[in-house]
């Protein structure tokens, strides 16, 4: 099973076959990951150890660009609403749905797709070329379930929590900077967040951030997985590992956009 | 023992493996050489089911694995171990729990009996105060040694070995060649191991094929192996000065 890589090939003349191959191999390679795992036991101490490692490994990540990203975003629109007919809550307002609906889902999961794909397409693309995989295949272990289905699941439950907290640290951040630079007062700010509250928002974007974990960890696990050859073919999976997710999480998300909104 | 018959091998259109018969003798090291690309990885890939074959068919003791028995696999699977070119040890588990997994897989004993068990066969392999470390720390030799013990934990009945003394000194391969004949005698394995060193061709080889270009093109054993007629095997083994010089010294 080799991969391809679209961009390389497209403009080659069976360019669109070898990537209607490509996503016919990450098909089949995706019924592996709903196999029946070998032994439930083994599946969560790997799912705990990916939590472990994809939570504790992303969260500083996401609070520090949450902060900073909502701190713009405030001190932004500050900037632009001059205009002394225009109510002041409209900042808290549209700091909170900017974050809300794109930036804590759809940015922070690019984010990921970055800091998480390319980690998972190196590690198993090494598990690959030094054998790895083959020995675990040997002792009769169905290994892309063992080794891919915990990461999706541990990513499944992370992504949505880290959204949770992208969107009260970037509100935080855009209050801070806000007080600090004087454009807005506390109160301003908080009419702003409380106006129009559409709790669907929250449910469309927790969607979307299950779909983009399941898509920043699927995809870097097949390009891993397909490797062939040495370190250098694992860095450049890795690369395409990131470059691929990032296109697929924004065209599942116009997609999810115009299904749910 | 394990008998193979017309294994035949495809890459794309590239015939990797000519129609290959072969008998690995239980209690027995049985060797495959060959130069480097000849094909000796590929083959014992097949052998244990990770490569599907082409054509042809793989029985242990008796049980075929090719074709519509590919069901056997599962329970061979079990009675199987498995060294490979650079050890495969898995990077993210210390060494002990190395060992310990393929008893986590297969074996309903409890914690303490696997890690005694584990802790045996890294004595066996002569590593006693590693099991704490994680492979990155162990040097080359080590690993091996270690892969030997995951290989052997669950006692198999057959026992694959890729290359298992490429890149060591002299003195250390020759350890581990004594250490695969002598554990393939205790436990009566059906040893088959993929090697291109001729001190382990001399010291080990009970049962020697020799792969040219993806076909067997000589059987024998180590004694045989002087007389050979096939001009491959006589120009991969004796093109070295030293080799040729105790060939002489032999006849
Ligand atoms: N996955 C693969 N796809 C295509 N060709 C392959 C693949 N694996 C091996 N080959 C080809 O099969 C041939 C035999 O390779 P193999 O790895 O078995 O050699 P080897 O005898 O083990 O060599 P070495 O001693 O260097 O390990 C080579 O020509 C190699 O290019
Ligand atoms: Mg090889």
């Amino acid at each position: 099973m080799k991969y391809t890589y679209f961009y390389d090939k497209f403009n080659e003349r069976d360019g669109h076959m070898k990537f209607l191959e490509t996503i016919g191999a990450y098909l089949l390679f995706l019924r592996r990951i709903f196999a029946r795992p070998e032994r439930r036991r083994v599946f969560l101490r790997e799912m705990t150890n990916e939590l472990e490692k994809l939570g504790l490994n992303s969260i500083v990540l996401v609070m520090i660009i949450s902060f900073f990203i909502g701190a713009v975003l405030t001190l932004q629109t500050a900037y632009n609403m001059s205009n002394p007919l225009l109510p002041r809550y409209l900042i808290g307002y549209l700091t909170r749905e900017t974050l809300l609906l794109e930036f804590s889902s759809t940015i922070v999961s690019l984010i990921l797709a970055g800091k998480i794909g390319s980690n998972i397409a190196s590690e198993i693309g090494t598990m690959r070329i030094t054998e790895q995989i083959d020995a675990l295949e040997a002792m009769g272990v169905n290994s892309v379930s063992y080794l891919v289905g915990p990461k999706i699941a541990a990513a499944l439950v992370i992504n949505p929590v880290l959204y949770v907290f992208s969107v009260f640290i970037g509100i935080i951040g855009g209050f801070l900077a806000g007080l600090g630079a004087g454009s807005v007062n506390y109160d301003d700010y908080l009419n702003g967040l409380h106006f129009e509250f559409t709790p669907y928002y929250v449910t469309y974007s927790i969607v979307k951030t299950l779909f983009f974990a399941f898509i920043f960890t699927s995809i870097p696990a097949f390009y891993g997985y397909t490797t062939r050859g040495g370190a250098l073919e694992v860095g450049r999976a890795s690369t395409r590992a990131v470059v691929d997710s990032s296109i697929a999480i924004l065209v599942v998300n116009l997609v999810l956009t115009k299904i749910l909104l | 023992m394990i008998e193979i018959k017309g294994v035949t091998k495809y890459f794309d259109a590239k015939k990797v493996l000519h129609e290959v018969d072969a008998t690995f003798e239980q209690g027995k090291v049985n060797l495959i050489i060959g130069k480097s690309g000849s094909g000796k990885t590929v083959l014992l890939k097949t052998l244990i089911g990770l490569l599907p074959a082409d054509a042809g068919t793989i029985a242990f003791d008796g049980r075929e694995i090719t074709g519509d028995n590919a069901r056997n696999m599962k329970e061979i699977r079990k009675e199987m171990g498995v060294v490979f070119q650079g050890g495969a040890l898995f990077d993210s588990l210390p060494v002990l729990e190395n060992v310990m997994f393929p008893l986590d897989l297969f074996s309903r004993a409890d914690e303490a009996w696997k890690r005694e068990r584990a802790l045996a066969c890294l004595h066996r392999v002569d590593l006693d105060n590693v099991s704490h470390l994680h492979p990155a720390e162990l040097s080359g030799g080590m690993k091996k040694r270690v892969a030997i013990a995951r290989a052997i934990v669950l006692q198999p009945r057959y026992l694959f070995c890729d290359e298992p003394n490429s890149g060591l000194d002299p003195l250390t391969a020759i350890v581990i060649d004594n250490l695969l004949s002598s554990i393939t005698r205790e436990y009566g394995m059906t040893t088959v191991i993929n090697t291109h060193d001729m001190n382990s061709v001399f010291e080990t080889g009970e049962n020697i094929i020799f792969i040219h270009d993806g076909r067997k093109e000589w059987e024998g054993d180590r004694e045989a192996i002087f007389h050979a007629a096939s001009p491959a095997l006589n120009e991969f083994l004796f093109t070295s000065k030293f080799n040729r010089t105790i060939k002489e010294h032999l006849s």
